[in-house]
C-alpha cells in the first residue's frame, strides 16, 4: 500500500462538505454572442461522496467540471458564482478568485483535485511512457526523489490493476489496450491522493465489461482512501451503480438534485422523468404488452436548442409535457425543496414550496 | 414473444434474406522493411447465420470482436478471405456476393445500405442534404432534376425532417437530425437489409430513443430488415429479435432475444450480462456481478482451444485444447460451448431481481 498523507484529513469530520459550488456561471464570449455554457450551477459534495453530474451533451456538464479545475479554455470565463474548497489544512478557500495560472491552483490541480477524461489515448501523451507521467505528477507535488516516485508509480500501476506493472511503466500509451489505458489515467490522477477526483465521462469509450471493471475500481479505491468522486456521465445505468447523489442539469442548470434513490423513484422534474422513461429498460416479459414490436421508447419532443437561441422562463419548457402557459415561458424557476436535500428547479413545485417555507417565487 | 415466432415461421417460408455460410476475413499483419507478411489477424473466423426477412439480427460483442468486419463484408467494403454470403434474389433464387467483382456487385449494393456510427463524420461537410441524400439515386441513376428533389424531400419527410432544410449543409443539424440524414441516405434506394453499425452508440439517450423509434416505425412501413451491430445490451434487447453474441471472430451464442436474456448457455454471454449497469439504484450490489480477468483475446494469436477459456470462470481441461463446434442445444439456440447443457447461467433478469426479493 502507498505511505499515505491523510493524517490533517482525519480531523475532518465525514461530514464536512469538501467542495460547494454556488451558482457558478460560465460563459463563453464568441464572436458571435455568448454562449450561456454553465448558467447558474450548485452542487455540493461531501468527503468520501460519489456525486454524478447526469445531462445530455451541451447540457454544460463537462465546462462546470472543468471550471472547478479553472481549465475552461477561453473564450470561456467564470463571471459569477463561488467555488468554495476545503483543502487538506482544513482551509477552506474560493477557487473562482484564484488566477488560472498561478501558483496556487497549480498546486491544486493534481494534488487536491484531479481529473480522468474521456478519451484515454488522447488525453495521455503518446511520446512518453506511462511510468514518466506518473512521475511527473508525483514529483511535482510531492517532496521526493525521482528512485522513490518510481517505485510509487509501479505501486500505483499495481493498485490500479495493470498487470506486471515494473514492465509496463515503461511502455508508451499505444501499447496499452483502452482498458488498460483509462487504468492508467487513474494511476496518473491518484499519484499524489488527490481529496476529489473529476471523473469526466471516464466509461463512456469503454466495452461493458471494460466498464464494470473500471467502476468496481473507482469504487475500491475510493473505499480505501476515503476521495470524493465527482462523475460526470449520461449513462443512467452508471449513475444507478455508483451515485450517492445526483445532479441532473439542462442547458447549464441544475434542474434537479436530490439522493440517487429519490432520483430514480421519486423523480420531479419534468426532464429527470424523460430521460429516465427514455431508456430502454429490461423489463419482465409478462408486464409487457403482447405486440412486442409496437413497444415504443418514450422520446423528449423537439431538440436541444441552439446557445443562442436560449428559451425565456423556464429553459425546458418548449419540450415540456407539463408546461403551462404564462407562467413557464415567463418566470424563470427558483429551486424548491421537494424533500430534505432534495430540490427541483421546476416552477410545478412552486406552490408546495409556499406552503412550506413561503417563498416567493415571481420575482 | 409468441407473435415474434409466428413471423418468423412465416417467413420462413420464403427462406432467408441473406445466409451466411462459414464466412473468413483475414487480415495480413505486415511486418520489417519489405513489408512481409508475419501472420494473419482473423477478424471474421468461420461465422455462419441466417437473416429472415423482417427481422433485426443484432450482432453483439466487445470491440474487437470481429462485429463491424462481419457488417463490412455483407454490404461488400471487404472482400472475405472465404466463405459464402448468400443473397436472396428471388424466392428460390441466391446469389454469393463472396464471388461478384464489383461490376457484378451493383445491382445488390442497391440492396443492402449501411448507417454509420458517428454522424458527425459520415456526412461530408461540403454537401448539402439535398446532394447527400440524392447522391445514391443519382449514381445509380434513379432520378435526376426535380424528380430527384421531390424523392429526397419525400425521404426526408420520412425520416421526420422538414424538407425545406435540403439545402442546408450537415454542420447545421444536431447529433440525432444528421443520424436521421444518414437514415435518409441509406433508404433512398429502397434497400431490402440495412446494415445499422452501431447507430445509436453516439447518441444522447433521448434522441437514441427517437431514432430506435423511427428505425422500428421504417421496419415496419417498408418491412426492412435490420442487421443490427452494438454494444449497448439494453438498446439490443430492445430492438432485436435474434442476437448472435461474438468473441473474437467466432459467434459463441445465437437464439432469440428472449432466450438469451432470460437464459443464456455460453459463459461469455452470462459476463456480458451481468456486466450491463442497471438503471435502478435498489439492484446495486445485489445480484451477482462476473468479473472478467484479463483482456480480449488477440485475434492475431488466439489461445488455444476455447478461445473464451483463459477468462472463463467455468474453464476445465478439455476446454483448453478442444475448439467447441457450434450445437444446437434447443431448437434454434445455437451455443459455441462444451459444456453448455451442464452450465447453470444466470438470465439478465435473475441477476437483477434475485435481488430484489
Amino acid at each position: 500500500m502507498l505511505p499515505t498523507r491523510t493524517k490533517l484529513d482525519q480531523q475532518l469530520t465525514a461530514d464536512e462538505r469538501l467542495l460547494d459550488v454556488k451558482d457558478v456561471k460560465t460563459h463563453f464570449f464568441t464572436d458571435e454572442g455568448v454562449v450561456k455554457a454553465v448558467d447558474g450551477v450548485s452542487l455540493s459534495l461531501k468527503r468520501g461522496q460519489t456525486l454524478c453530474v447526469v445531462g445530455e451533451s451541451g447540457c454544460g456538464k463537462s465546462v462546470a467540471a472543468r471550471s472547478i479545475l479553472r481549465i475552461v479554455p477561453p473564450p470561456g470565463r467564470i463571471v459569477s458564482g463561488a467555488i468554495q474548497f476545503r483543502q487538506r489544512d482544513g482551509h477552506v478557500i474560493d477557487l473562482t478568485a484564484m488566477n488560472p495560472r498561478g501558483r496556487d491552483i497549480r498546486r491544486i490541480r493534481g494534488g487536491e483535485i484531479s481529473m480522468i477524461f474521456q478519451e484515454p489515448m488522447s488525453s495521455l501523451s503518446p511520446v512518453h511512457t506511462v511510468g514518466s507521467q506518473i512521475m511527473e505528477a508525483i514529483l511535482l507535488h510531492l517532496p521526493v526523489t525521482k528512485r522513490e516516485a518510481r517505485k510509487r508509480a509501479v505501486s500505483l500501476l499495481d493498485m490500479v490493476g495493470i498487470p506486471r506493472p515494473g514492465e509496463l511503466i515503461d511502455a508508451y500509451s499505444f501499447e496499452l489496450s483502452g482498458g488498460m489505458r483509462q487504468r492508467a489515467m487513474i494511476a496518473i490522477a491518484l499519484a499524489c491522493e488527490p481529496q476529489l477526483l473529476i471523473a469526466d465521462e471516464p466509461t463512456t469509450a469503454l466495452d461493458v465489461t471494460t466498464q464494470a471493471n473500471i467502476l468496481d475500481l473507482i469504487r475500491d479505491l475510493q473505499r480505501e482512501s476515503g476521495m470524493a468522486v465527482l462523475f460526470i456521465t449520461h449513462d443512467l445505468g452508471v449513475v444507478a451503480e455508483i451515485a450517492d447523489d445526483v445532479v441532473v442539469m439542462y442547458l447549464g442548470r441544475d434542474v434537479e438534485s436530490g439522493t440517487v434513490d429519490a432520483i430514480f423513484h421519486d423523480p420531479k422534474h419534468p426532464y429527470t422523468r424523460a430521460l429516465l422513461q427514455s431508456i430502454p429498460r429490461y423489463d419482465s416479459r409478462d408486464s409487457r404488452s403482447a405486440a412486442h414490436d409496437k413497444r415504443r421508447l418514450y422520446s423528449i419532443k423537439g431538440t436541444v436548442p441552439h446557445p443562442f437561441d436560449r428559451p425565456t422562463g423556464c429553459p425546458f419548457h418548449p419540450r415540456c409535457e407539463d408546461f403551462i402557459a404564462g407562467t413557464c415561458d415567463s418566470i424563470d424557476p427558483q429551486r424548491f425543496s421537494a424533500s430534505r436535500d432534495h430540490s427541483v428547479r421546476c416552477l410545478l413545485y412552486a406552490e408546495t414550496d409556499e406552503d412550506g417555507r413561503a417563498k416567493d417565487s415571481s420575482s | 414473444m409468441n407473435d415474434r415466432a409466428e413471423s418468423t415461421g412465416s417467413s420462413a417460408d420464403s427462406g432467408p434474406l441473406l445466409e451466411i455460410r462459414n464466412l473468413h476475413m483475414q487480415f495480413p499483419i505486415k511486418r520489417g522493411l519489405f513489408r512481409r507478411t508475419v501472420g494473419y489477424v482473423r477478424a471474421v473466423n468461420d461465422v455462419s447465420f441466417d437473416i429472415l426477412p423482417g427481422e433485426t439480427l443484432s450482432l453483439v460483442g466487445e470491440s474487437g470482436c470481429g462485429k463491424t468486419t462481419t457488417g463490412r463484408c455483407i454490404v461488400c467494403v471487404h472482400k472475405p478471405t472465404s466463405g459464402q454470403i448468400l443473397f436472396q434474389v428471388e424466392t428460390e433464387e441466391r446469389v454469393d456476393l463472396a464471388q461478384l467483382d464489383n461490376r457484378e456487385l451493383r445491382p445488390y449494393r442497391r440492396e443492402i445500405r449501411m448507417i454509420f456510427q458517428d454522424p458527425f463524420s459520415s456526412l461530408n461537410p461540403r454537401l448539402s442534404i439535398m446532394q447527400i441524400v440524392g447522391e445514391p439515386l443519382k449514381a445509380n441513376r434513379v432520378a435526376s432534376g426535380s424528380e430527384l428533389e421531390d424523392r429526397v424531400a419525400t425521404l426526408l419527410r420520412r425520416v421526420g425532417l422538414r424538407p425545406e432544410y435540403m439545402r442546408r449543409y450537415p454542420h447545421a443539424f444536431s447529433g440525432g437530425e444528421r443520424q436521421r440524414i444518414g437514415i435518409a441516405r441509406a433508404l433512398a434506394l429502397t434497400p431490402r437489409l440495412i446494415v445499422a453499425d452501431e447507430a445509436v452508440s453516439a447518441l444522447d439517450v433521448s434522441v437514441q430513443a427517437q431514432i430506435l423509434n423511427l428505425m422500428q416505425d421504417l421496419q415496419e412501413e417498408l418491412n426492412l430488415t435490420y442487421l443490427f451491430i452494438a454494444h449497448d445490451l439494453s438498446v439490443v434487447e430492445h430492438i432485436s429479435h435474434r442476437v448472435a453474441v461474438m468473441y473474437v471472430g467466432k459467434i459463441v451464442e445465437l437464439t432469440s432475444t428472449e432466450r438469451l436474456f432470460a437464459n443464456p448457455m455460453h459463459p461469455y454471454t452470462e459476463a456480458l450480462l451481468s456486466a450491463v449497469p442497471k438503471p435502478d439504484p435498489r439492484l446495486r450490489n445485489k445480484g451477482v456481478r462476473i468479473r472478467l480477468e484479463g483482456e480480449v483475446a488477440d485475434p492475431g494469436n488466439p489461445p488455444s482451444g476455447c478461445y473464451f477459456h483463459p477468462r472463463c470462470p467455468y474453464a476445465q481441461e478439455r476446454c483448453r485444447h478442444e475448439e467447441p463446434d457450434m450445437r444446437e442445444i434447443e431448437s434454434d439456440h445455437w451455443v459455441a460451448c462444451h459444456f453448455a447443457e451442464e452450465l447453470e447461467l444466470r438470465g439478465f433478469e435473475r441477476i437483477g431481481s434475485t435481488a430484489g426479493h
